[in-house]
């Protein structure tokens, strides 16, 4: 059994609501599973809290805000708080399996950590979008049709990694949930449908898993059950990174 | 990445409009989509509305918007 670190940043914002309220499932689940959990939530999502707890934990799940090379916790006094920073405190998870689900990590700060050893880096090469429904905001988040499909896919990807499951079964297992969930939305009439559809596609093709032996990426699919895996080495990764990086300029 | 926009504009616009049109007036304005601010990692919220808004003025969420449709038609290989 492993020591997982999960921190939930929870700001008046909707995204840091949504993450927060999922995540907790994933919190219970890594308890049932004979996990020792160390669970930051709110304003407990500090810079000094992370910095104190994460030595001593094999697993970091983090579910927040971030961009090409930060991850953020909760806002503290208007300010939010920099968890990690890719080059100046990335090299903590060194030895230890990471998932981000937030924007844009898995560009710079993502290769930065398994550079510096870290064992795995789950994450995303773009935007984390997803669409909600306003009228489950923000009492019943959890019952939310809409963020349902981009919410349990993300907790697919933790749950492997505390599954123990390899590089590969963690992405495979996490393009399935996207996969399912596109098949499930295919087949709705409701009106936002076809804008889920495009997202969780947006998403599933951001998603990445990185490991000092290479990465995984989808490559673009046209149609569900089309999906081919795109695994390069890490020296052709970067290069593939920094393509990225470019397209978001 | 360099994408003709302007070309593909149309074509998301024609999609997007005829999604509108089968909406009502409530389901339009309703933010639904949630993005983050590259500069201030602060969330954006846009309805069906805003989000035509933004990809008419091709503005960088648009071009967002764009790329995210053309993904889902395959029609864009990157």
């Amino acid at each position: 059994m492993a020591n997982v670190l999960v921190t939930r940043s929870r700001n008046a914002d909707i995204a840091t609501s949504y993450l927060a309220a999922y995540a907790a499932q994933l919190v219970d689940k890594a308890i049932q599973m004979g996990h020792t959990v160390t669970d930051l939530y709110g304003s407990e999502v500090t810079l000094e809290n992370f910095e104190a707890e994460i030595e001593a934990h094999n697993i970091f799940l983090g579910y927040g805000h971030g961009s090409k090379s930060i991850f953020l916790g909760s806002k503290i006094n208007e300010h939010s708080e920099v968890l990690l920073k890719a080059g100046v405190n990335s090299n903590l998870l060194s030895g230890k399996k990471v998932n981000l689900t937030s924007c844009l990590t898995g560009i710079t700060l993502g290769p930065k950590m398994v550079e510096e050893t870290a064992l795995e880096f789950y994450g995303y090469v773009g935007d984390w979008v997803f669409v909600y429904h306003p009228e489950y905001y923000p009492d019943r988040v959890l019952e939310d049709p809409y963020a349902q499909a981009f919410f349990d896919t993300a907790l697919t990807t933790g749950c492997a990694v505390l599954s123990g499951k390899s590089p590969l079964e963690v992405f495979s297992e996490t393009v399935a949930r996207y996969e399912y969930w596109w098949n499930y939305w295919i087949r709705q009439e409701d009106v936002m449908a076809d804008d889920i559809l495009t997202w969780l596609n947006w998403d599933r093709k951001n998603f990445i898993a990185i490991t000092p032996d290479g990465l995984y990426a989808p490559t673009v699919k046209a149609k569900a059950g089309n999906l081919l895996y795109l695994a390069l080495p890490l020296s052709a990764a970067l290069g593939f990174l920094i393509i990225s990086d470019r397209m978001e300029k | 990445m360099s994408l003709d926009f302007n070309r593909y504009r149309t074509i998301v616009l024609q999609r997007m409009r005829a999604k509108w049109a089968q909406m009502s007036d409530y389901m339009r304005n309703l933010p639904t989509l949630v993005f983050q601010d590259p500069a201030t990692l602060e969330e954006i919220v846009l309805s069906p509305n805003q989000a035509i808004q933004e990809v008419e003025a091709l503005s960088e969420r648009g071009k967002q918007i764009i790329t995210a449709e053309l993904i889902k038609m395959g029609e864009l290989q990157i």
